[in-house]
């Protein structure tokens, strides 16, 4: 897993949030809100079945299993995804987020066969 | 190589669906609404409100009947409202816009349904729409573009 987290020099002040290997594990990507994205980049190339991107409203990594998401995208299985959000998704508290083959919020989030990545500019 | 110009009316492909005051139905969910597999390329979601109710836009992969706090969606869209004064995500927006460049494919077909919340783990429901009946009057429309 390698996360990493830019923020674009003035004027344009974007973060770029980058995670190459996501999985079931609570990745934090703002501790703080709010906090508001405009693009995802969901890539789920690497898996022959559809993978369930769940980001969750949350300052602290998001207990997965008892606590439901905010967003959820699922993406098809060898395909890479983009989704532009020009009014801006807005997150109030946070954003930690996980990746899984488990469509339903049950208790047990099952981790993709092979880890995915996701790109976000906030 | 010649300059193409298609006619808009010919050439457009694209299905484009506005609920508009039907998605106000909030405790049934939508069956089939394209009545075949595509990709939808984008959703506009007008929620003007003095409530200052939120809302998720819930998609589903499936064509059988879509029934909110029981079938399982594929997707959760949140979506924002006009007063932002309180409750849940505010923006100052009144309209949330989803682009979907290369399309979010939906290998079955396209129900949809809406709920103040996505829903939590096994045995708290999966999005069962709660709250006042507000959240669905608020919905005033909904579009989305679909091939």
């Amino acid at each position: 897993m390698a996360t990493s987290i830019i923020t674009l020099r003035n004027p344009l002040g974007t973060l770029v949030f980058q995670e190459t290997a996501l999985s079931n594990t609570p990745v934090q990507v703002a501790t703080t809100g709010p906090q508001t994205f405009f693009h995802f980049e969901l890539d789920n190339t690497a898996n022959a079945a559809v993978t369930y991107y769940k980001f969750y409203n949350k300052a602290s990594a998001a207990v997965v299993g008892s606590e439901q998401p905010y967003v959820i995208y699922a993406v098809a299985a060898s395909t890479k995804t983009a989704v532009f959000v020009p009014s801006g998704l807005t997150f109030d508290t946070g954003n930690s987020c996980i990746a899984t083959s488990t469509q339903a919020n049950a208790t047990t989030q099952v981790a993709p066969s092979t880890a995915v990545g996701l790109t976000i500019l906030g | 190589m010649a300059l193409v110009s298609t006619n808009i009316s010919t050439g457009l492909d694209y299905r484009f669906l506005n609920f508009a005051a039907t998605l106000q139905v909030r405790t049934t969910g939508f069956q089939n609404v394209f009545g075949t597999s595509g990709s939808i390329y984008s959703i506009t979601i007008i929620n003007i409100t003095t409530s200052g109710e939120k809302g998720i836009l819930k998609l589903y992969d499936t064509t059988a009947t879509v029934t909110p706090g029981t079938t399982v969606p594929s997707h959760c869209l949140p979506f924002t409202y006009s007063d932002g004064a309180s409750g849940g995500t505010t923006t100052s927006a009144n309209s949330t816009t989803y682009i979907f460049p290369d399309g979010l494919p939906f290998a079955n077909g396209v129900g949809v349904a809406v709920s103040e919340d996505v829903g939590g783990s096994s045995g708290a429901g999966y999005g069962t729409p709660t709250g006042a009946a507000n959240l669905g009057a608020t919905v005033t429309s909904c579009v989305i573009a679909y091939k």
